[in-house]
């Protein structure tokens, strides 16, 4: 940088320095965030297309609803990072409160005593597993060397990914990597396996990669699937080609499966792609269905938690999507000219539609170098969103969610089982939303997340599934272990769960949310009070004095019995229906009130499920395990015997103006059943 | 932090290198508020917007930092959605009138030179925001470009310009005095 570039950061650092900027508190922000991403979630799934925000100018995010397939919609390029392959990353990708209060009929269960004991270690002292993180939804593999892909140890902000080995999962030391990250491992012995996307040295361009160790992983060999995903990187109408893979190795072989993730580069058949905030397309077998942005005319203002304008998706077949928030009255929606495109008239290669339409490709090896792909069942159009393995027996189990091509396709999860890695057959479990999956003592167990909105009241179901024969499944609710101990409005968001042969444990933190309480958070103003039920996203209207209840109205629209006259730029406009007062409550007092309620309930605090048989559960506190108040809760992991807990130090609050943040200490908890 | 390149294929297009493992939010957050916030606010010239962008932001961040945590340069990310965030509202909400940079200072803070402020408001915002990219936040010209979402060129030209015309204004404040 030159003279006046030295001295032009010199000004305006003092520029900045003049401009007081608030502090929210950052429990304030994760506690929104991950009521964003419940409800963005819940949305998603119920087809409310709102997570469309007119904020966003640029990319694509694929998403998925249950009434047509992957849609592609214009949105920031921030949600086009998260979207297409958020459910293929670690399990904290995937923690969405669950929350007691949300799920009002759901009875509690009574926990049982912990059968663990446990032991905290300092990665200071010893080369142990990782240090604050490990990495994806398989943690330990192996019986015997076991390998994990984790962190470096010891304390600091050094992360780099590491691969370890043991032979008695107590004490690991590193061994080489690939030459890059694999998305899965998998071992049999001393042979180790890895499969991932690695770089062909061309920018942005990658290929997958299967790699063998015939010695521990002390040296690797590499060979790429013949997935010809040059050829679909050459259609002019691909934007990018990603892929999502997972492996397990059994006592036959090794089974492989990879999904195909395609992004296309509409231009030519989207209006005003890629700015268009609304506007994309969704994939169908037919062909592709264009999402036209539509036009609006003077409309209120429909800000809520940030998405503004009207959520309406319009669709090729026609009006817009269903499930879709009613636009505001007084708001004008031009449809536009829908323009549904069959695969003929795309102009995309026959390659790149099959690829579009594919779920997944299982393949299987016997040496672990030469993959051979196998026939799988047909089970419909689409590509995956998450795409797991696991032993079953002495078999095999693969299973993947399509984000959907048809209505009867989307979100469906699938699971195949395979007696000798050659011949699958296909079960549909009854729960959607899998997210990881293990063998628990001769059991086939499944972490699932889903989505309903009953009522209108966006609910998170968090379960574990199991099952010994894939034909019939028992599970349990995980929010049915929330206490009403633990306190107003306590939501269990899941972290990270693991499978072994000594049961299944589940990493989660606890957050109070009074505001979603059956009281919810009250204002009052001119003698009205607006009680906010944020749990059923409803507002009542009461007699400030008496308590009575005048009336009751959702987010957008007006209730029956009047009381609700709009959304403005300030706020809610309300009217006392028994002298036509009309009353604003504006954003400001409305989230000052909430920000209140929550505040003291900043932070969360760690918990730790385990069940040994799937059924009966414990839970403990880490804090209480580990002795000293923890931070953020990062990943638990089985090896044979034992649930290895990696966590860390809270943290002080520091001013950043005087000084440095200090290194948060990572903490290592190893709980061994008791005898 | 090895950086890889594993979700570089992603579907927004953009050649994202991405580290193995996410920062903790945590940090990030009290990291990034004073300088990200304050790089909004001078962007757009409204501290109170760039409050509610930031938060905002973040917010939206936090949703999904199991990939924005993984970016090179997550700050750019939340930079970016808050400006996209800030201007729809500007867009779209009748708001007071911006608040020139002069005047965006509190009585309890000391101004830093009001010329800077008077420069600053006269470029426009897209030059504004290479201008604070580069020479507030520090950002190369390719990170930059990936918060922006501009071609690196568009940087270079962006900035070219955005110096010249704070030069012209700003060079009498040269230690040395104007040339």
């Amino acid at each position: 940088m030159n003279y006046f570039g030295d001295f032009l950061s010199d000004q305006l650092a003092g520029h900045a320095r003049s401009l007081a900027v608030q502090d929210t508190p950052v429990g304030v922000i994760t506690r929104q965030g991950a009521r964003r991403r419940q409800r963005r979630r819940a949305l998603i799934t119920s087809s409310s297309l709102v997570a469309a925000s007119v904020t966003a100018v640029g990319a694509a995010a694929v998403v998925q609803r249950n009434d047509s397939s992957t849609i592609v919609v214009g949105e920031s390029d921030a949600d086009a990072i998260s979207q297409q392959t958020a459910i293929a990353e670690s399990p904290t990708s995937e923690s969405i409160g669950s929350s007691a209060d949300a799920n009002l009929e759901e009875p509690p269960l009574t926990p049982v005593a912990s059968n663990l004991t446990w032991n905290r270690l300092d990665p200071d002292s010893t080369e142990s597993l990782g240090s604050t993180a490990m990495f994806g939804p398989q943690g330990i593999v192996g019986n015997g060397p076991f390998y994990a892909l984790s962190t470096s140890p010891g304390r600091g902000q050094e992360t780099t990914p590491t691969l370890y080995r043991s032979t008695d999962a107590a004490s690991w030391q590193r061994v080489t990597m690939p030459s890059y990250l694999p998305q899965s491992i998998a071992a049999r012995g001393d042979q180790l396996y890895a499969v991932g996307t690695a770089p062909t040295g061309k920018a942005s361009v990658f290929e997958t990669a299967i790699s063998s160790s015939l010695d521990g992983g002390s040296t690797w060999s590499q060979a790429v699937l013949p997935l010809n995903l040059d050829e679909l990187r050459s259609d002019p109408m691909v934007d990018s080609v990603g892929t999502q893979s997972s492996i397990v190795a059994g006592e036959s072989g090794l089974v492989l499966v990879t999904t195909t993730n395609i992004t296309l580069d509409p231009a030519d058949l989207v209006p005003n792609w890629p700015n268009s905030f609304f506007g994309g397309y969704a994939v169908t077998g037919a062909g592709l269905e264009i999402l036209i942005n539509p036009v609006y005319g003077d409309c209120p203002e429909t800000q809520d938690e940030g998405y503004v304008g009207p959520p309406t998706f319009i669709t090729s077949t026609g009006g817009s999507s269903s499930g879709a928030p009613a636009s505001p009255s007084g708001c004008v929606v031009d449809p536009g000219e829908p323009t549904g495109v069959p695969w003929s008239n795309t102009g995309i290669s026959a390659a790149v539609i099959e690829a579009l339409l594919r779920p997944v490709q299982i393949w299987y090896s016997t040496d672990g170098r030469s993959f051979a792909e196998v026939a799988a069942p047909d089970t419909g159009v689409g590509p995956s969103g998450t795409v797991l393995t696991t032993n079953f027996g002495d078999g095999y189990v693969v299973a993947y969610e399509r984000y959907g091509q048809l209505a009867a396709d989307a979100g469906v999860t699938t699971v195949l089982a395979s007696a000798d890695g050659l011949n699958w057959t296909l079960t549909t479990p009854p729960f959607a939303g899998i997210r990881s999956m293990g063998e628990v003592n001769g059991q086939l167990s499944v972490f699932a997340q889903s989505f309903t909105a009953p009522g209108g009241i966006y609910q998170n179901n968090t379960s574990v599934w199991q099952t010994s024969n894939l034909t019939d499944w028992s599970s349990v609710s995980l929010p049915s272990l929330i206490s009403a101990n633990d306190g107003p409005g306590a939501i269990l968001e899941p972290v990270s769960i693991g499978f072994g042969p000594s049961g299944v444990a589940v990493l989660g933190q606890i957050y109070l949310d009074p505001t979603r309480t059956p009281d919810g958070v009250r204002v009052t103003k001119d003698g009205l009070t607006l009680q906010m039920l944020n749990a059923g996203m409803i507002n009542r209207l009461l007699d400030a004095e008496s308590g009575e209840i005048l009336s009751e109205f959702d987010m957008m629209k007006p209730s029956d019995g009047g009381g609700f006259v709009g959304r403005s730029d300030l706020g809610f406009v309300v009217e006392d229906p028994r002298n036509g007062n009309k009353v604003t409550f504006t954003w400001e007092e409305q989230s000052a009130a909430t920000l209140k309620a929550i505040e003291p309930f900043e932070n969360a605090r760690a918990i730790v499920l385990h069940s040994s048989n799937g059924t009966d559960w414990s839970r403990e506190w880490v804090d209480e395990i580990a002795g000293v108040d923890i931070g953020p809760a990062h990943h638990v992991a089985m090896d044979g015997t034992r649930v290895v807990i990696a966590v860390a130090e809270q943290q002080p609050v520091v001013d950043l103006a005087v000084g440095e943040l200090p290194i948060p200490k990572p903490i290592l908890l190893i709980g061994t059943p008791k005898e | 932090v090895n950086a890889v390149a594993a979700w570089a294929d992603e579907p927004s297009g953009e050649v994202a290198i991405v580290r193995a493992v996410p920062v903790i939010f945590a940090d990030f957050y009290r990291q990034s508020r004073p300088q990200v916030a304050r790089a909004v606010a001078i962007t757009i010239g409204d501290t109170q917007l760039a409050d509610e962008a930031f938060d905002e932001a973040m917010t939206r961040a936090y949703a999904r930092w199991a990939k924005v945590g993984r970016l090179d340069n997550p700050g750019g990310w939340v930079y970016r959605v808050a400006l996209n965030w800030s201007r729809s509202v500007l867009r779209r909400v009748r708001r007071p009138q911006r608040v020139p940079h002069a005047a965006l200072a509190t009585p309890e803070h000391v101004a830093a030179e009001p010329t800077i402020a008077r420069a600053l408001d006269e470029l426009s915002v897209d030059h504004r925001a290479v201008v604070v990219c580069r020479y507030l936040l520090g950002w190369s010209e390719e990170q930059t470009a990936a918060a922006l979402g501009i071609r690196p060129g568009t940087v270079k030209s962006r900035a070219s310009r955005a110096t010249k015309q704070l030069q012209s204004r700003l060079d009498h404040l040269r230690p040395e005095g104007p040339r």
